[in-house]
Formats: structure tokens, C-alpha cells, sequence
């Protein structure tokens, strides 16, 4: 009996070990669900993941990517049904949809100081970040594109001609070179999305009314409404208007005006710095180049303010979630060296500064142009209302539709700034009234 | 002006101009898809348009393969197949049902299979998503050949009954007199007699899984999952298109259903009608 009491005793033992040991060697799954998928991001981050996973025998760190235009509705359908990655990259302009339904972690001070690599990520992008949702950090950037205007500078020295540094040697130039007949412009429009470019023509063109790239004056009022941005729009339009830009231009999305930039359909481009690789394929690398945008008579030069990529840790259901594996995880993505790695293989702007001191960063021109805006003092920052949770939806589909119908003298110009000041003036007021002010 | 005339200026006019607008209208854009798959990246976007590229190259095709396209067309292959034959199997078995026998809450039962086709994927996706969950079925291929047989056999169901509703019984029972089992006369001369019709049901139940997407984007994560629409869909990415690519692509998603076309379409075309008016 003895005998076989101490056989059990010592196979529970071995059974024991065994479970503990076990346990102890099972690898935990962190899963990062990337929101742009690309065969060079997805390449990149394959060998990077595989190199994590050798590092350490605490995790298993999976990278999955999905189509840009699938991820919005993705990312969606894991909210609603709480199967959501650990870890998730998303564009800045979803921040404000996600935090809405509360379905992104706040990055307390407490993760932060876990997130080592955080303290070499731009301040300023993280300001800028905080800012869109009443000073609560969602998400850490790691990447972002700059605006910047493209020429192609082979038909500019045929010509004799500078690159427009100013609205108005912008204006004469495409005057002077728009040839309808043989469909060649002197410029591009972006007729479909036109946010970015056409909100940096507007408040450039009006200095943005004084008040430092803010859509609010001092009483809280939206200042598109405001006469000089009527002409300023008025002006913009008038660039499709007068047949200084393709016909195509009111259906032109990114894509359409890349495509008239690369073929030569026209030879000034105002676009972020992403396309710069495009360019560089189709024109070759020595027939055009990326110059700052146009200025005013005061020299400043407005642009939207830096939209980054972030990392965001999606919000568990389950208030005992751990999040540690992601919070190291999104430690790791954010170093010198991967950051500076992905931007170096994408061509986008690192947001962790001690990658400006490597030497693919400090040798391309783009960077330098990009990283000048930051210290140029005409630079000014329209600072777009992401807080707002309609703003993303406004800016998108009210505005495209508006603006088209302006091009097509369906609307007049006074009519549709007005109508966004007022569409702005609404969210405003409903924000406010949310926060209790 | 003679009659002959009249009837061949007739013909021109209201025949063969027509016929041939409809087939440049239908035609141009497969046409305008293979074009640009032939086209490099900057031909592609060159202006004045090539409407034939000035120097043909495979380029696109053979990096539809670095990029795991063969992969995709294998899993949307797949798909397809399994639910095609899940689909086959059940709906001559249920389409004889409700077309032979009458049974208590029979048009209660019809009615039913018709409401589920009124919900859109969109409203199902969320509930079949938990399901496939639950079931461990995420990244898995047979969650997709489970969705696309449920939703649409009620139709391909429906299409059979129609199809059993114009072959006369006397036809089945003279086979039983003949010494057939009941299954016996389905597969021997119920089958055969209706095989345009099934071709037709086979047809359109392939068709709806190889095309699948909503719960394609729903059920799976993993790229060696893809199936063609979602790899279709990657070629679209935030700051730019492969026109190259995602044209060379869809050639290629379109081979299987010419394919089935161009072997089937006579069969097709008396089956498509065939359950249309009871005989």
C-alpha cells in the first residue's frame, strides 16, 4: 500500500514539474494589427517580428496587416466584438472615431513611463495628439507625412523658370502655362478630398485671419464664413474655373493628381511627402523635386498640422486585462531603430527625433525639406478641429461634395464656406456642451 | 426601294447596331482591364492614353506571384468548390422535397427560405463572425464555405424546386415502376434530364463564393488566407494605387468564371429558364 501511495505521490510530482514547466515555457501571443498594408511595410515588419520573436522566449509577437480600405471596417467589427489585437496602428484622423466609442486604452502617465521609448518621440506631435481629445494621450506617433509641393524641374529650366514661391507666382504661372488644347497644365487640383491642400491655400491666402492657423476667433466663432476666405476660395476655384487645371480635376483624388504630376500632364504638385518615391519612378530622380508650399505676401505658409501614424493599445472589455506584452511590444516598434528603419524603407518622416541622426535621414533632401518646416518660423500649423467627432466625416464627404460644386458653379463660394462655418460652429457647440462648458 | 433592302437596312439598324454598341459597352471594360495589365507602372499612367501599350509585358503577372496571388487563387478555389458541391448536394435533395412533397408548414417553409434572402451580408456579419469565433473558425477557410453554402443555398434551393416542378412525376414514376429506388430515380433520370438546370444552380453558386468579400473581411486576418477580392483589395493602399498589379489581378480572377462560361453557357442558357414555366 505504501509502495503504491508513494508511485502516486511521485507521479503527481513528475505531472506537477511537468504542468509548471510547461507553463512556464509557454510564450504569450501579442498581436499587432498594422493599418496599411503594403508589400514593403509588410516585408519589413515580417523580418523585424521574426527577429523580436529570437530575441526573447516571454512572447510570440504576431504581425498582421490589412488593406487600407478594408481596415476602418475591420478594426470596427473587432470593437464590437471584443476580439481586438493587442497592439494597433491607425491613421491620425480615426483617433477621434475610436476614442468616441471608447475603444482605445488612455495612455496614462503610469504606461508611459513603462514606454521607454516614448521620451524620444517629437513633443510636439504628442501635443498635438493630446490636444484632439481634451489632453488625454491615445496613441504614440511613429510616422507621418509632411505636405509639400512637387515641380518638375526639367520643364521649369526649359522654361527658364523658377518654382512659385508665392500664391501669386503660382496664379501667373499656370495662367501662363495652362494649354487645354493639348492637355497640359501648369498645375494639378484635387477635386475629391481636397482638405489638406485647399485648407492650406485658404488659410496661406488669408494668413488665417490672424489667428495663427486656428478655424476660431476670439469669441469661438469659425472663421471660414469670414470675407477673405470667400475670395480666397473664389480664387482657389477659379483655378478650374479659368482652365488652368484638367477637366478631370473635380473627380481628381490622390491618386488621379499623382497620375497627372507623373505623366506630365502637369508639372506642379501640392501633395504629402509619400508620393515622393512615385516621382521619382515615373519622372526620374533628377527631374523634379519637393520644395516648401506656397506663401502669402507675408511669406507665411500654412498646412495642416502634422497628421502621424500612431500605435494605440485597443481598449479590453475586461477591466483585469493585462497589457503589459503590448506595452512592451509598442516599446519595441517605437525604437531608433525600427522606426527608423520603417521610414527609411517607406520614405516617411520619423517621429522619434534620434533617427534624424541617421544617415539615410540627414542624406535625403525630403527629410530636410520636411524637418525645415518644423523650424522655419513662416510655417504655421492649421490647427484642424480633430476633436471633433463629425469633423473626420465633414472634412471627407461634406467637403468633397461642396467643393465639387463650387468647381461646377453649382454653388456659389459664399454659400459653402458659410455653410462649413456653420456645420463647425454646430459640432463645436455640441462638444462643448459634452464637456460640460 | 426593294423589300430585301428595306428588311437588311431594317436588320442594320435595329439589329446589328445595337448588337454590336451593346458589346462595345459590355466589352470595353474587361478590354481597358486587360490593357493596363500589359502596361509597366509609368505606362500605365501616360498620357496621351495608350489603348494598346506600346511594349506588352507580363511584369504585373509574374509579381502577382511574388506577392502570394497563386496562394489566393488556390484558397478562393477552395471556397468556391466546397460550397459549390455543399451547395449541389443539399439543394437536389431539398429542391426535390419541396417540389414533390406536400407537407404541413410547406409554404411556411418557403416562405422562410425567401425572407432569408432579404438580409444583407453586412447585418449577418456580426452574429456569424461570433459564430465562426466560438467555433474557432477565424482564419480558416471552411468558415467561408460554411457562410457561402448557408446563404446561399435558400436560392439555389429555390431554383432547383422550380426546376423539379417542370419535369412531369410520370417521368419518376415510371422509373420506380421500372424497379428504381426513390434515389434511384433522382440520380438516374431526374438528374440527367435537369442537368442544364444544374449546371445553372452550380454555376451561380460558384460565382457568389469565388466572388465573396463582405465575410471574406470579416472571417479572415491572415494574408495566407487571402482570398482573390481581399488580395484584389491590397493593391489599394493609403497614399496610392497599383493599377499594374490590380489589373493583372482581376484578369486573372476572371479566368475561372469565362472559363465556366465558355464550356457551360449552352447548358446555362436553357437551364437558367428551365424551372420558369411549369410543364
Amino acid at each position: 500500500m505504501k509502495k503504491l501511495l508513494s508511485m502516486i505521490l511521485a507521479l503527481c510530482m513528475v505531472l506537477s514539474l511537468c504542468a509548471f514547466a510547461s507553463a512556464e515555457g509557454e510564450r504569450k501571443t501579442i498581436s499587432l494589427w498594422y493599418h496599411s498594408g503594403d508589400a514593403i511595410t509588410d516585408a519589413y515588419y515580417t523580418e523585424v517580428f521574426n527577429k523580436l520573436n529570437e530575441s526573447q522566449d516571454k512572447y510570440t509577437f504576431e504581425y498582421t496587416s490589412f488593406a487600407f480600405k478594408d481596415f476602418q471596417d475591420k478594426f470596427q467589427n473587432a470593437v464590437i466584438t471584443d476580439s481586438m489585437p493587442d497592439v494597433v496602428s491607425l491613421g491620425f484622423s480615426n483617433i477621434s472615431t475610436f476614442t468616441a466609442q471608447d475603444s482605445l486604452l488612455p495612455l496614462t502617465d503610469e504606461i508611459l513611463a513603462q514606454v521607454e521609448n516614448f521620451s524620444k518621440v517629437d513633443a510636439g506631435l504628442t501635443t498635438n495628439l493630446r490636444n484632439i481629445a481634451s489632453g488625454t494621450l491615445y496613441g504614440i506617433p511613429f510616422a507621418y507625412n509632411q505636405e509639400v509641393a512637387y515641380v518638375n524641374t526639367a520643364f521649369l529650366a526649359e522654361k527658364g523658370e523658377e518654382a512659385p514661391k508665392t500664391q501669386k507666382e503660382y496664379l501667373a504661372l499656370c495662367e501662363k502655362y495652362a494649354d487645354a488644347e493639348n492637355g497640359k497644365y501648369f498645375t494639378t487640383l484635387r477635386g475629391v478630398r481636397p482638405y489638406d491642400s485647399m485648407l492650406a491655400w485658404l488659410f496661406t491666402y488669408t494668413d488665417g485671419a490672424g489667428f495663427n492657423g486656428s478655424w476660431f476667433d476670439d469669441e469661438g466663432k469659425c472663421i471660414l464664413s469670414r470675407p477673405e476666405f470667400i475670395e480666397a476660395m473664389e480664387a482657389y476655384a477659379g483655378i478650374y474655373k479659368n482652365k488652368w487645371c484638367s477637366g478631370d480635376s473635380v473627380n481628381n483624388n490622390y491618386n488621379e493628381i499623382c497620375a497627372e504630376f507623373d505623366s506630365g500632364v502637369a508639372y506642379y504638385l501640392v501633395h504629402n511627402s509619400s508620393s515622393n518615391t512615385n516621382h521619382a519612378n515615373a519622372l526620374g530622380a533628377d527631374n523634379f523635386k519637393a520644395v516648401t508650399v506656397m506663401a502669402n505676401d507675408q511669406g507665411h505658409y500654412f498646412a495642416s498640422g502634422l497628421q502621424p501614424n500612431v500605435f494605440c493599445i485597443p481598449k479590453s472589455k475586461n477591466p483585469d486585462h493585462d497589457y503589459s506584452g503590448a506595452i512592451v511590444l509598442m516599446n519595441e516598434l517605437l525604437s531608433t531603430e525600427i522606426d527608423g528603419g520603417l521610414c527609411a524603407a517607406l520614405g516617411r518622416v520619423p517621429c522619434n527625433v534620434e533617427v534624424q541622426e541617421q544617415d539615410w535621414y540627414k542624406q535625403s533632401d525630403l527629410m530636410m525639406l520636411c524637418a525645415g518646416y518644423l523650424t522655419d518660423e513662416n510655417y504655421k500649423q492649421i490647427l484642424n478641429p480633430y476633436w471633433l467627432a463629425d469633423f473626420s466625416t465633414m472634412i471627407t464627404t461634406d467637403m468633397t461634395a461642396d467643393f465639387q460644386a463650387v468647381l461646377l458653379g453649382e454653388m456659389s463660394a459664399a454659400d459653402c464656406m458659410t455653410k462649413w462655418a456653420e456645420q463647425i460652429d454646430e459640432y463645436q457647440a455640441e462638444y462643448l456642451a459634452e464637456q460640460g462648458k | 426601294m426593294s423589300r430585301k433592302t428595306r428588311t437588311r437596312l431594317a436588320n442594320l439598324f435595329f439589329r446589328d447596331i445595337p448588337i454590336v454598341l451593346f458589346l462595345i459597352f459590355m466589352l470595353f471594360p474587361f478590354y481597358w482591364i486587360l490593357n493596363t495589365s500589359l502596361k509597366d507602372s509609368i505606362d500605365v499612367i501616360s498620357i496621351p492614353i495608350q489603348y494598346w501599350p506600346s511594349h506588352p509585358t507580363f511584369e504585373n503577372f509574374q509579381g502577382l506571384i511574388s506577392l502570394g496571388f497563386d496562394r489566393y487563387f488556390l484558397n478562393s478555389l477552395f471556397v468556391a468548390t466546397f460550397t459549390t458541391i455543399i451547395i449541389m448536394v443539399l439543394s437536389l435533395l431539398g429542391g426535390y422535397a419541396m417540389s414533390r412533397y406536400r407537407f404541413k408548414g410547406r409554404t411556411v417553409v418557403y416562405i422562410m427560405l425567401l425572407a432569408t434572402q432579404m438580409l444583407p451580408a453586412v447585418v449577418l456579419m456580426i452574429p456569424l463572425f461570433q459564430t465562426m469565433q466560438t467555433l474557432g473558425l477565424i482564419d480558416n477557410l471552411w468558415s467561408l464555405v460554411i457562410v457561402c453554402s448557408c446563404t446561399n443555398l435558400a436560392y439555389c434551393m429555390l431554383m432547383m424546386m422550380g426546376y423539379y416542378n417542370s419535369v412531369p412525376v410520370s417521368l419518376e414514376e415510371a422509373a420506380q415502376v421500372d424497379g428504381c429506388s426513390l434515389m434511384g430515380g433522382i440520380i438516374r433520370i431526374l438528374i440527367p434530364t435537369m442537368a442544364p438546370a444544374i449546371v445553372a444552380t452550380g454555376a451561380y453558386a460558384f460565382i457568389n463564393a469565388w466572388n465573396v468579400y463582405v465575410y471574406a473581411v470579416a472571417f479572415i486576418n491572415q494574408k495566407k488566407m487571402y482570398t482573390l477580392p481581399l488580395g484584389l483589395n491590397a493593391f489599394q493602399g493609403e497614399f496610392g494605387t497599383d493599377y499594374g498589379h490590380l489589373a493583372a489581378g482581376c484578369v486573372v480572377a476572371l479566368i475561372p468564371v469565362l472559363v465556366i462560361f465558355a464550356f457551360l453557357q449552352k447548358r446555362m442558357a436553357g437551364g437558367a429558364t428551365a424551372g420558369a414555366v411549369k410543364g
